[in-house]
C-alpha cells in the first residue's frame, strides 16, 4: 500500500458511481387492432409535469391501451392534453400547456406534424380535412385558423374571453366564450366564407359547450358565474343554464335554468336527440338527463359520480364517464349504458378528460 | 458566548511550501489506523452484537457517499447570536455541518446549490433559476424548517422557503439537523431543520471582502462585505448582486427528431443587503440588530414541452429584521428577541394576463433563559409568541394566526459518559388543539472513540394559511384542519479517533417515524379541498464517514462518504388502491449518496464532489418516474496572502460529466458549466 492507494480507492468508488447504468425507457410495442371501433381518450396529466398521454379503448372488446403515443413515437406528447380530435384520417392532439398540436395518422398513431406557437389552445373543429379552427385562451381570446396539411396558421380571429368549445353549423363557426380567466356570456358567430365576425349573441354566463340539435337550432350549456372578492369570499354567483338558440336569427327558443349553486361543464346529446346530458367538470357532481320533448330535467342524477369529463358514443348511446381522482395517479374510464348502468371500468392515464370515437 | 473569538470572514487556505509524503510512512499510518479502528471494537466484548451491525455498515459505507464537514482548513466566524438552544439540545449524530471550505467556494451561489449535494436532503428545482425548495427525511418541503439565527423563515402561506432567494453570501454558518428532534423550534420541523446563521463578532478590526464571480449562461455575481469591529461594538454590511440570463442548451427529446434547444425565460436578477450590528451594552450584556432585504426578480423557466415564448415572472421581496438582547450572569443567561419578517411574491403571466400577489407578515417575540446548576445540569426554558398574517386575493381576510408557546429543555450529564436531554414544547393557538411535543435523547460514550445515541420524539406541523383559508374557483381551504403530528425513533453510533497525522470519524443511524393526519388536497365533488387523511411511514439509515490524512502541516487530504436510505410510504391514501399501497412516495429517492474529496497542497487546492440520487417516482402508482442521476463538480484554486490580506482565485467545473438530468419533471437542467470566482479580503489588525 502506498500513498496512491488512497487515491486509487477513491477513483474506484467514483467510477462505480459514475458508471451507473441508465434505465431504458418503457418501449412496449403496441399493435393497433384494425377494423375495430376505437375510442381515443385524452389524458391531461398533471400541469407542469408533462405526463399527459393518449389512451385507446376498444368499445367492442372493452380493452384499453394506455400511453399509446409514447409507445409508438418514443416520446411523451407534452404538457396537458386538453382534447383529442379526429378529422378525416388524422388525429389532432391539443396540448394546452405546451401551446402546440400534435398531428397523428389515425390508423398507425404515428406522429406526422407538430404545430407550435399557439397560446393556451383548448379545442378544435374543422369544416373540411384542410381547414381547422382552434380556440385559444391566450392573446385575450382568439381562434386560430389552421391549414391542416401544412400546419400553417391562415388567420387569427379575435373572440370574447376564454373561447372554449365550438361548432360548425352550416356556413357558420359558433364559439362559446366561456370567460376563461375572467367572465363572458356570449357566443361569437363567424362567417366561414369571409372569416369575419357575423354576430355576437348573449346567451348566459360562461357558455362552455355547444352541440347541434337540428338544421336550425343548437344547444348551449352556460355554466353560470362565480365571482370571488379580494378576500376570497364568493361575492357573486349566477345560475347555470341550457339554452336552445337559432344561430341564424339569434333567437333563444328555450332556456332551462339550473340551481344557482350548480355549475356543470359538459353537454352531450343522445344519438336519437331525445335527451341532453349535462354534468362533469370542477365543482359538479353527477350527470343529469334533460328530456327535450317534455322539457324535464331529472332531479336525480343519471350517473351519481363526480366526473372530470364525459362523452356519449353516437353509435350506441353509451356514456363514457372519465374520473380523475387525483393528478398523481391514473384515472378511470367508466362506460355506462344510456340508462346509467355501469358496464365497464378500466384504468386510463392521469386526468382523463375527453373521448373521441373512430368508427 | 459574550466574549468574541477569532474569526475569518473568508476561510483562507493554509499556505506553506509543498512537502513530499513518505509513501512508506503513509502505508504504516493507514494500516495502524485500520488496526486501531477494529481494536477499539474488539475490546468491547459487551457490545459484540452491535459489532456485527457495525461491520455490516462499514461494508456498506464503501458503497455510499456525500459531503462532510471539513474540520480542517479554517473555522468560520463564530457568531454570538447563534442559538445555543440548537447545539446544546441536539444529538450530535443528527447534525451535519457544511464545512467552511464548501461554504466559501459557493459564496456566490444560493442555499439550494449548497444543499443539493447533502445526503438526506431533497432539493426540488422548478427549472434552472426557478423556485427551489428542500425536504428532509420526507417528501414535503413544508415539513422541513429553515431558521435564520433561530427564527423560522417558512412562509406561513405555503410552509415553504424558496432557496434561490437565500444567497450563501449572507450565511456564515450552515447546519442541518435531521429528524424530528428539533421539536423545541415548533411547527414545521417534522423531517428536520436547516439552521443558517450570520452575525458580527466584537473586537475583530476592520475588514473588506469583495467577491466577484463570472459563470456560464451570462451569470455575474458580486458581493461586498464591510466589517468594522471594535471592543464595544461591531457592524457588518453586506451587499449582494446577481444577474444571470440562464439560457443554456439542452437536448430536446420532446420532438420526433432530437435536437439542441435553448432554455428560455430563466433569467434571474437579485439585489440584497444585510446589515448586522453588535453592541456591548454592559459588562455582561449584548445587543444585536440585524436587517436583511432582498429583491429577486426571476423569470419562470419554460418546461421542455413549451413550444412558444412564455413571459411569466416571479418577483420576490423579503424583508427581515431581528433584535436580540442578551444578558449573562454567572450561571444564568437571558435572551430577549424579536423578529419581523415580510415576504411578498408577485406572479405575472403576460400571456394569460394574470397577476397575483401573495404576501405574509410575521412577528416573532421570544424570551429564553438558560440556567446552569453545575457542570452536569442545564435547564433552558422560554416563551415564544408568533403572529402571522397572510394577504392575498386568494385568501380570506381571516388569514391570521396568533400562537404562544412554552418550551423547556433539560440536559443532564452523568459521569461524563451519559447525557440525557429532554426537550418539550407546548403551543397554544385559537381553534386548534396542538399536542405537547417532546424529544428525549440519550448519548452514551461506551469507549473513548465510540458513542451510542438514541432518541424518541413527537412533533407536529400546523396547517398553512393556504390549507386553511385559500379560495378560488377550483379549490377551497378547510378551516377545520387539525395539525399534522408524528412520532419518531432512532438510534445510532459514532466513532471518532485522531492519530498523529490523521483523523477518522464515522456515524451510522437507523430511524423510523410515522406521521398522522397528513394534509392532502383531494377533489370533493371536483372541488379541491385539503383534509387530514394520509398516514406516512418512514424508515431509513444514514451513514457517514470522514477521513483526513496529513502529509505535512500544509499538505493534507480529506475524504467524506455519505449515504442515506429512505423508505417513505403512504399507508392511508386519499384514493385507496392497490396501485398506490405501500409504494414509495413521489419525489422521494430511496437512495442518495456522495463522495467529497479535497486536496490541499500549499497554496493550491482541488476539490471533487460527486452526488448520486436515485430515481424518483412522479406518480403515486409509480407509472412515471424521473431517472436517477449522478452529478460531479470540481473546483481548483489558489490562495495568495500578503500580510493579513488574502486573494483567492478559484475555477469550478460543474456537472463535469455533462449528465442529463431533471429534478422536477419537464424542467431541463444544464450540462457542464463553469464559473470563475475571485475573492479579496483586506483586513486591519484587530482592536484591543
Amino acid at each position: 500500500m502506498n500513498k496512491n492507494l488512497f487515491l486509487l480507492i477513491v477513483t474506484v468508488i467514483l467510477t462505480l458511481f459514475s458508471s451507473c447504468k441508465k434505465e431504458s425507457d418503457n418501449q412496449d410495442s403496441i399493435q393497433i387492432v384494425e377494423g375495430e371501433r376505437i375510442a381515443f381518450i385524452s389524458n391531461e396529466g398533471a400541469f407542469g409535469f408533462g405526463n399527459s398521454s393518449l389512451s385507446i379503448y376498444y368499445p367492442d372488446s372493452g380493452v384499453i391501451e394506455n400511453q399509446v403515443f409514447e409507445k409508438i413515437n418514443n416520446r411523451k406528447p407534452g404538457d396537458v392534453m386538453q382534447s383529442v380530435n379526429l378529422i378525416g384520417n388524422s388525429l389532432f392532439l391539443i396540448i394546452n400547456a405546451s401551446n402546440k398540436i400534435e398531428k397523428l395518422d389515425a390508423k398507425t398513431l404515428e406522429q406526422s406534424l407538430t404545430i407550435g406557437n399557439f397560446s393556451l389552445p383548448r379545442y378544435m373543429v374543422a369544416n373540411s380535412e384542410n381547414r381547422g379552427f382552434i380556440s385559444c385562451w391566450g392573446e385575450t381570446g382568439v381562434i386560430k385558423v389552421l391549414d391542416l396539411n401544412s400546419g400553417s396558421i391562415i388567420s387569427t380571429l379575435p373572440t370574447g374571453n376564454g373561447p372554449e368549445k365550438m361548432l360548425i353549423h352550416k356556413d357558420k363557426l359558433i364559439v362559446c366564450n366561456s370567460g376563461g380567466f375572467a367572465n363572458d356570456s356570449t357566443l361569437s358567430i363567424f362567417d366561414l366564407n369571409t372569416l369575419e365576425l357575423d354576430t355576437l349573441i348573449v346567451v348566459g354566463d360562461q357558455p362552455m359547450d355547444i352541440l347541434e340539435f337540428d338544421q336550425n337550432s343548437v344547444w348551449v350549456l352556460c355554466r353560470g358565474k362565480m365571482v370571488y372578492g379580494s378576500g376570497g369570499q364568493l361575492i357573486e354567483e349566477t345560475a347555470g343554464s341550457i339554452v336552445r338558440i337559432e344561430p341564424q336569427t339569434g333567437n333563444i327558443t328555450e332556456k332551462v335554468m339550473l340551481q344557482s349553486n350548480q355549475h356543470p361543464a359538459h353537454l352531450e346529446i343522445s344519438p336519437d336527440k331525445a335527451s341532453l346530458y349535462l354534468g362533469g367538470g370542477y365543482g359538479f357532481h353527477g350527470v343529469y338527463k334533460y328530456q327535450i320533448a317534455t322539457q324535464q330535467l331529472d332531479a336525480i342524477p343519471l350517473i351519481d359520480k363526480s366526473l372530470y369529463g364525459f362523452n356519449v358514443d353516437s353509435k350506441t348511446g353509451n356514456i363514457y364517464g372519465l374520473e380523475a381522482p387525483t393528478f398523481t395517479q391514473a384515472g378511470w374510464l367508466n362506460v355506462y349504458s344510456p340508462t346509467g348502468f355501469l358496464m365497464n371500468r378500466v384504468k386510463t392515464g392521469i386526468g382523463p378528460n375527453m373521448v373521441c370515437f373512430k368508427d | 458566548m459574550l466574549s468574541a473569538k477569532k474569526h475569518n470572514d473568508v476561510p483562507a487556505i493554509v499556505i506553506s511550501p509543498f512537502s513530499k509524503a513518505d509513501s512508506f510512512l503513509i502505508k504504516r499510518i493507514v494500516v495502524k489506523q485500520i488496526k486501531d479502528f477494529f481494536k477499539d471494537f474488539f475490546l468491547l466484548h459487551v457490545f459484540k452484537r452491535r459489532l456485527t451491525y457495525l461491520m455490516l455498515w462499514i461494508g456498506a459505507v464503501s458503497c455510499g457517499f456525500n459531503n462532510v464537514a471539513g474540520q480542517d482548513t479554517v473555522m468560520l466566524m463564530p457568531v454570538n447570536i447563534i442559538s445555543e438552544r440548537l447545539n446544546d439540545n441536539a444529538n450530535s449524530i443528527n447534525i451535519s455541518k457544511i464545512d467552511s471550505f464548501t461554504l466559501s467556494n459557493k459564496i456566490h451561489k444560493n442555499l439550494g446549490d449548497i444543499l443539493q449535494s447533502q445526503s438526506g436532503i431533497q432539493i426540488r428545482t422548478y427549472g434552472y433559476g426557478g423556485i427551489s425548495t428542500l425536504a428532509m427525511r420526507t417528501g414535503n418541503s413544508y415539513q422541513t424548517a429553515l431558521l435564520w439565527n433561530g427564527f423560522n423563515l417558512q412562509d406561513p402561506l405555503n410552509g415553504g422557503v424558496n432557496l434561490i432567494a437565500l444567497p450563501s453570501f449572507f450565511v456564515d454558518k450552515l447546519e442541518m439537523h435531521k429528524g424530528g428532534e428539533t421539536s423545541l423550534f415548533g411547527s414545521g420541523a417534522m423531517g428536520g431543520s436547516v439552521f443558517m446563521n450570520s452575525g458580527v463578532a466584537l473586537n475583530q478590526g476592520h475588514k473588506l471582502l469583495v467577491v466577484g464571480s463570472f459563470g456560464s449562461f451570462e451569470s455575474i455575481t458580486g458581493g461586498v462585505a464591510f466589517t468594522t469591529s471594535k471592543k464595544h461594538w461591531a457592524s457588518k454590511t453586506r451587499l449582494f448582486y446577481k444577474n444571470a440570463k440562464n439560457d443554456f442548451p439542452y437536448i430536446d427529446r420532446t420532438s420526433r427528431e432530437e435536437s439542441i434547444k435553448y432554455q428560455r425565460n430563466a433569467a434571474v436578477e437579485q439585489l440584497g443587503i444585510m446589515q448586522q450590528n453588535t453592541m456591548k451594552t454592559g459588562k455582561k450584556s449584548l445587543l444585536t440588530v440585524d436587517l436583511w432585504a432582498l429583491n429577486s426578480d426571476n423569470q419562470v423557466p419554460a418546461t421542455v414541452y413549451q413550444t412558444s415564448e412564455i413571459f411569466s415572472t416571479n418577483l420576490t421581496k423579503n424583508l427581515r429584521g431581528a433584535l436580540t438582547y442578551s444578558v449573562y450572569r454567572n450561571r444564568l443567561s437571558l435572551k430577549m428577541r424579536h423578529a419581523t419578517i415580510f415576504n411578498s411574491l408577485t406572479y405575472n403571466d403576460k400571456l394569460a394576463d394574470l397577476n397575483y400577489t401573495h404576501q405574509s407578515f410575521s412577528q416573532i417575540s421570544e424570551v429564553e433563559s438558560k440556567l446552569q446548576f453545575n457542570q452536569n445540569h442545564h435547564l433552558l426554558f422560554g416563551i415564544n409568541n408568533t403572529n402571522d398574517r397572510g394577504i392575498s386575493e386568494s385568501l380570506s381576510p381571516e388569514a391570521k394566526q396568533n400562537r404562544t408557546a412554552l418550551f423547556l429543555a433539560y440536559k443532564w450529564l452523568i459521569k461524563n459518559r451519559l447525557n440525557l436531554i429532554l426537550n418539550s414544547r407546548k403551543e397554544f393557538v385559537k381553534s386548534s388543539e396542538i399536542p405537547l411535543t417532546y424529544s428525549l435523547k440519550a448519548g452514551y460514550k461506551i469507549a473513548k472513540p465510540i458513542s451510542l445515541f438514541a432518541s424518541i420524539s413527537k412533533n407536529y406541523r400546523l396547517p398553512t394559511f393556504n390549507d386553511l383559508f385559500w379560495i378560488d374557483y377550483f379549490s377551497q381551504g378547510n378551516p377545520n384542519l387539525k395539525p399534522e403530528w408524528g412520532n419518531s425513533q432512532e438510534f445510532g453510533l459514532t466513532y471518532s479517533k485522531k492519530w498523529q497525522c490523521s483523523a477518522l470519524s464515522a456515524k451510522a443511524n437507523y430511524f423510523q417515524s410515522r406521521t398522522n393526519d397528513l394534509i392532502q388536497w383531494i377533489p370533493v365533488n371536483n372541488i379541491w379541498i385539503p383534509k387530514n387523511i394520509q398516514q406516512v411511514k418512514n424508515k431509513g439509515m444514514e451513514m457517514n464517514m470522514d477521513y483526513k490524512i496529513c502529509f505535512s502541516k500544509q499538505h493534507f487530504v480529506t475524504l467524506s462518504l455519505d449515504y442515506t436510505f429512505l423508505k417513505s410510504v403512504a399507508i392511508n391514501n386519499s384514493v385507496p388502491s392497490e396501485e398506490t399501497e405501500n409504494k414509495q412516495l413521489i419525489f422521494v429517492p430511496k437512495h442518495k449518496g456522495g463522495v467529497n474529496m479535497k486536496w490541499f497542497f500549499g497554496k493550491y487546492f482541488i476539490a471533487y464532489q460527486q452526488t448520486f440520487i436515485d430515481k424518483v417516482f412522479t406518480t403515486s402508482d409509480h407509472l412515471d418516474y424521473l431517472r436517477g442521476y449522478s452529478l460531479a463538480d470540481v473546483v481548483v484554486g489558489r490562495n495568495f496572502v500578503v500580510n493579513k490580506n488574502s486573494f483567492t482565485l478559484s475555477f469550478s467545473v460543474l456537472n463535469i460529466w455533462n449528465t442529463e438530468y431533471q429534478t422536477m419533471p419537464a424542467y431541463a437542467m444544464p450540462g457542464i458549466n463553469y464559473d470563475l470566482t475571485i475573492k479579496y479580503l483586506l483586513q486591519s489588525t484587530k482592536h484591543e
